[in-house]
């Protein structure tokens, strides 16, 4: 574990440069025993992809504590492998939504129709969720469909946009701006804070696509919408 | 009993001290820009310092009271607020009756706050008021104000008791350099891309607000890899993209991103980040993580001093 201050309100608990799941076992497991041991001064904790940042408040927590606590704590994580819910998240991968589906096909070599069966074929699990409310980060994309994020990003992608880059997959929960591919679009709202939990996903939760026609799309975001639709409901697997 | 907004000036939302807890599901904190002048607001009505108020950047409302009694004081940046077009003062409370007209109109500066006695009548949003307009959360609808809309007041009438006045605000300190933390990820920069940093100036651009400051200025090079596998933002990190140019994060930024963050300003000058405007300069010095501590601690006393300072006008 390497710590980095990140001024004198956080602490970037990092264990990997790059993902890697045992970096993800790690956030999580300190992470858990961090908020156990809560202690005085801890304002909240927020595990991404390789790292815990924790924020704290400098008046009641120096980071000269924190970081004692945080390096003891590292010695002795225990293994916290958690059983994730499965989802079923169906996606429409037709032209209007698709908009690098075609680029990416080419710059892979591949058919837009062995793109998506690869992208359909991968077995995802929540690494993270963050960036903006409710977003997921997916990993266990097909290696064959591993490539950069898009340089410019674009300014603004439509909510519900279904992305990949690097070794991810992702679902933009908002209308944002947003430097992925974007292979197809889905109905299914992921963020609501009025839900018990407002993220739909939890890291550790395991995410499968399916691919469905224009038609469907439009019922289940109408559905959704007006509330007749659950996404708890529609996409347990 | 609300206050009726007739023009809802550039982009006035309502805020606190932000939304704690969720950004492990991606929800920024949000809050005031300038927390100190909303903490000073609240605190010349005598109530809790992190009470919601209507956070004006630029330009500010004209609205007209509809209840009542309304007890407010504007702080922050000074404006050229009016009451049925008499100028009032700032840092001390005023009192309005039904029907006045209150004008904030062009804020010199960044952020204005009007803190109302009592508050509004607003439901918190994963424990916030604070607006987040991405995705429509909490304060007023989820959005900025718009024309027509009605701010619900918590009081409808405010007891009558004397104005009070705050003789002795926390200095503002406007041309002194932001003080910084170098890291979390200062070794990714060359060395030249850290001296560069703390002795040039940078412009704020137009492009600036609740999300990020970008700033203009002499690039800074990294040196090596010029993007990392995303890792968690916190407000007032200076992040720095491939054109070299940084941005300094903002209460409603993105909670998580994939590039390097070279300095991060310390806590006890994140309300100056408030107050800055396009086309103004500024300059960055680097401080040790003890003196931070003791900078924040300082800025509290002087908080407190100030509030202590607090009296009825006679």
């Amino acid at each position: 574990m390497r710590l980095r201050q990140a001024g004198d309100g956080a602490m970037l608990a990092e264990f990997s440069d790059r993902l890697d799941p045992r970096a993800v076992a790690d956030v999580r497991a300190l992470d858990v025993a961090l908020n156990a041991a809560a202690p005085d001064g801890l304002i909240e904790t927020m595990p991404s992809l390789r790292s815990l940042l924790v924020l704290h408040d400098p008046l009641r927590l120096s980071a000269r504590r924190l970081r004692a606590l945080l390096e003891s704590l590292a010695e002795n994580l225990a293994d916290t492998t958690i059983i994730g819910r499965q989802w079923l998240i169906p996606v429409c991968y037709e032209e209007e939504f698709a908009l690098d589906l075609a680029e990416v096909a080419a710059s892979k070599g591949m058919s837009m129709e062995e793109v998506v069966r690869r992208h359909i074929g991968a077995t995802y699990t929540a690494i993270a969720v963050g960036s903006f409310p409710g977003l997921p980060y997916l990993g266990g994309l097909d290696p064959a469909l591993v490539l950069p994020r898009r340089v410019p990003p674009r300014i603004l992608v439509p909510a519900g946009t279904v992305a990949i880059a690097l070794e991810m997959s992702n679902i933009y929960p908002q209308a944002t701006p947003g430097g992925w591919n974007i292979l197809g679009r889905s109905p299914v709202p992921l963020f609501n804070p009025g839900w018990e939990a407002p993220s739909l996903l939890s890291p550790g939760d395991i995410v499968r696509h399916r691919a469905m026609p224009r038609a469907e799309y439009d019922a289940l975001l109408a559905g959704f919408g007006d509330g007749t639709l659950l996404p708890h409901e529609v996409c347990r697997a | 009993m609300s206050l009726r907004i007739i023009d809802p000036g550039l982009f006035s939302t309502i805020q606190d001290l932000g939304r704690v807890g969720y950004q492990r599901i991606g929800v920024p904190p949000s809050g005031a820009l300038d927390t100190l002048s909303l903490r000073m607001g609240n605190a010349l009505l005598g109530q809790a310092q992190g009470m919601a108020g209507l956070e004006m950047c630029r330009v500010g409302v004209r609205l007209v009271v509809e209840c009542a009694r309304l007890r407010f004081c504007i702080t922050g940046a000074d404006g050229t607020a009016t009451l049925d077009g008499q100028p009032l003062a700032p840092w001390r409370s005023h009192t309005a009756r039904a029907g006045q007209e209150l004008h904030i109109g062009r804020i010199r500066g960044g952020a204005a706050y009007l803190c109302v006695q009592g508050g509004f009548a607003l439901v918190p949003v994963l424990g916030s008021l604070s607006t987040y307009t991405r995705a429509g959360l909490g304060g007023y609808e989820g959005r900025r104000l718009d024309a027509g809309d009605s701010l619900p007041m918590a009081l409808p009438d405010a007891p009558a008791a004397p104005e009070r006045l705050l003789p002795h605000p926390v200095p503002a300190e406007r041309s002194r350099p932001l003080r910084v933390l170098l890291g979390p990820h200062a070794e990714m920069f060359t060395e030249a891309a850290i001296r560069t940093l703390l002795s040039e100036a940078y412009q704020v651009s137009h492009n600036a607000d609740r999300l990020g400051i970008r700033l203009q200025g002499p690039p800074l090079e990294h040196a090596g890899a010029k993007e990392i596998v995303s890792d968690g933002n916190n407000t007032g990190c200076m992040q720095v993209p491939g054109d070299g140019q940084p941005i300094l994060l903002m209460p409603d930024r993105q909670t998580a991103g994939g590039y390097p963050k070279i300095a991060t300003v310390i806590t006890a000058d994140l309300h100056r980040l408030g107050q800055v405007v396009p086309g103004s300069q500024l300059r960055f010095e680097a401080v040790a993580p003890e003196q931070a501590e003791v900078v924040a601690w300082q800025l509290e006393r002087a908080i407190a001093a100030s509030i202590a300072s607090i009296q009825d006008i006679a």
